[in-house]
């Protein structure tokens, strides 16, 4: 896991880069050229669409979405482990059903064939990132639920909880 | 529906799901259960609500702040905080919330403000006559101007969620935010000429070293921090000037702080630099998941008309502007001191908007005081996010620090008032 974890979050580093070249290219090629990059300004929002979803997919690897979890402290060893082992398969049912909803969107845009408007891009590509994204946090989730001391690389901690980590702006 | 769109959330946020899970349980349960809306709903607006260009500025703006808590401009920026203020008494604690206060308009992160100044200063605080309280209180609570400081990520959450100018956000929170720096420093210099007549703080102030372990003349000091100094400056003046958009200036402020560590100040590699884009993007993902869920919680809230009947119940029980700003106030300090401010804006925007609209408040002066109000509450106890900082970084013990903010959190809630009640703050540089 921790192999994939580093591959996936030094793509996700590689593509903000990529991100920022782009956005400043073109808004120097805007106001140096008058000529902006045709398409760049939806190119960049589906580069963060996919930015946000792999992201929150790391973050639910590395145990760290935000939370307010006081409730684990005060339960007794067993019970904690009870709790975060239900909290676990709730999110893993949650985003696996949301998954579905998503493959269906997916398969209906497959079907139209719709694309986006400056760059012609095919729509399943940037609404893929939700069903990726969510799909892979059920997968971890379930995986927890099974191992909840799983490591995952980051050096994160094997018995905390789903909610831990307030690694907020 | 009360028992989706209330029971639910509450009853998962108290079991310690996280906000994106509260969010999107009570969301589903409602499509499922309650609307008669097709479940492909929730992809549409989860999908629609980041694929906006203005929340381009988010990813840009965390990866600069990352970069220039990384590349040392901490260090530098209090060199040049003491050498401006080291002839006044309490020169040290001056130079705690001046430094905040600029690595707040370069970061725009109140732990990492929190963090880089407690390593720094926290040791001469203490050296220098500070209580050990009085140290941690300042440190942490100081920390919490970088929210409202632009560029702010709060404010383009707010932006965002209401539909505002994020430019005029921005220019909004500069009078705010100094304003907070200029009453905490008014607390600090009462505070240490009454402990100075004690003889407990040195009339001068313990001076911070530079590298070399001298200190520097400002000229000096100023040439030796302008690169993180113009920063700011670029950011704002292209904004207000209208050479940028938040979304170009992020991305301006991306580039000049990859220049700044790359080949000014050589502090950091290229892989360092990846690092830093690999955790602002990770960064992204924790922030952005909750819009994304919070959309579809607040289109549910507004299919289901509750800002809508929110709004009859006020404008049915007469309350008056100074009374509901009163009002929000309170709940957003006692909110704040549970939940982080990017869920509290994104979830309560919507909801309160229509009200503050319908009262006649500015929208952009509600989001500052709605940033205020959170920023205050990064440091109020019992899970203020800048006390566990503070206490993981000086080794704090929290029962100092519960004691140690309480003067600030008084301080800062009188800037507070003066934000609320003085529109004119906010909006005279807007205007």
């Amino acid at each position: 896991m921790s192999v994939a974890r580093a591959i996936v979050r030094y793509a996700l580093g590689l593509l903000l880069l990529a991100m920022v070249i782009l956005n400043v290219a073109n808004a120097a090629g805007r106001y140096l050229f008058q000529k902006a990059i045709p398409g760049s300004d939806e190119i960049l929002v589906f580069a963060m669409v996919w930015l946000v979803f792999l992201g929150a997919a790391l973050v639910s690897l590395d145990r760290r979405h935000l939370g307010f979890d006081q409730l684990s402290g005060l339960l007794g060893a067993r019970w904690r482990g009870q709790l975060i082992r239900g909290r676990y398969l709730c999110v893993a049912l949650l985003s696996g059903y949301v998954t579905w909803q998503s493959w269906s969107v997916l398969q209906t845009l497959a079907r139209v064939g719709q694309t986006s408007m400056a760059s012609e891009i095919p729509m399943i590509v940037p609404h893929g990132a939700v069903p990726v994204g969510l799909g892979l946090i059920c997968l971890i989730s379930l995986v927890y639920a099974v191992r909840p001391t799983a490591r995952t690389g980051s050096g994160s901690g094997v018995e905390d909880d789903p909610a831990a980590g307030p690694d907020g702006p | 529906m009360i028992a989706t769109l209330l029971v639910v959330p509450v009853a998962l946020f108290l079991l310690g799901f996280p906000i994106w899970v509260v969010l999107l349980a009570a969301s589903t349960a409602t499509v499922l259960f309650v609307v008669n809306v097709p479940p492909l709903i929730i992809h549409q607006v989860m999908y629609g609500a980041v694929d906006q260009y203005a929340l381009l500025a988010i990813p840009f703006f965390l990866f600069a702040g990352e970069l220039m808590g990384r590349c040392g401009v901490s260090a530098r920026l209090v060199v040049w905080s003491q050498s401006l203020l080291g002839g006044i008494r309490g020169a040290l604690g001056l130079t705690t919330i001046c430094t905040s206060t600029l690595l707040g308009a370069v970061s725009g992160s109140s732990p990492a403000t929190v963090a880089a100044t407690g390593r720094i200063l926290y040791g001469d605080l203490l050296k220098d006559g500070y209580s050990k309280r009085f140290s941690l209180g300042l440190i942490a609570s100081s920390g919490s101007v970088a929210i409202v400081i632009p560029p702010s990520i709060a404010m383009i959450l707010y932006g965002a969620s209401a539909e505002q100018s994020v430019p005029k956000l921005f220019i909004a929170g500069i009078l705010p935010g100094l304003l907070i720096s200029v009453v905490m420093a008014v607390f600090v210099l009462i505070w240490v000429r009454r402990k100075a007549e004690r003889g407990a703080v040195g009339p001068a102030g313990q001076r911070v070293r530079d590298a070399e372990g001298g200190t520097m003349p400002l000229a000096r000091a100023t040439v030796h921090a302008s690169g993180a100094l113009a920063m700011p400056v670029i950011v704002l003046m292209g904004i207000y000037l209208g050479y940028f958009s938040p979304t170009e200036a992020g991305g301006v402020a991306c580039l000049y702080a990859i220049l700044l560590a790359r080949f000014a100040y050589r502090s950091l590699s290229w892989g360092e630099i990846l690092e830093a884009a690999s955790d602002s993007a990770v960064l992204t993902g924790q922030i952005l998941i909750i819009l994304s869920c919070a959309a579809v919680f607040s289109w549910l809230l507004t299919v289901q008309g509750i800002p809508q009947a929110l709004v009859a119940w006020v404008e049915q029980a007469e309350l008056s502007r100074f009374t509901f700003l009163l009002a929000i106030n309170v709940l957003l300090l006692a909110l704040g001191c549970v939940i982080d401010p990017t869920s509290a804006i994104l979830v309560l925007t919507p909801i309160l908007l229509p009200i503050v609209l319908e009262l006649g408040i500015d929208p952009i002066h509600f989001g500052i005081v709605m940033t205020v109000n959170l920023s205050i509450g990064m440091f109020t106890p019992p899970f203020g996010l800048n006390l566990f900082v503070a206490q993981s970084v000086m080794t704090a013990d929290l029962t100092d620090l519960y004691k140690g903010v309480f003067g600030f959190f008084v301080v800062q809630t009188v800037a507070l008032l003066a934000i609320t009640y003085l529109p004119g703050l906010s909006l005279w540089l807007v205007g």
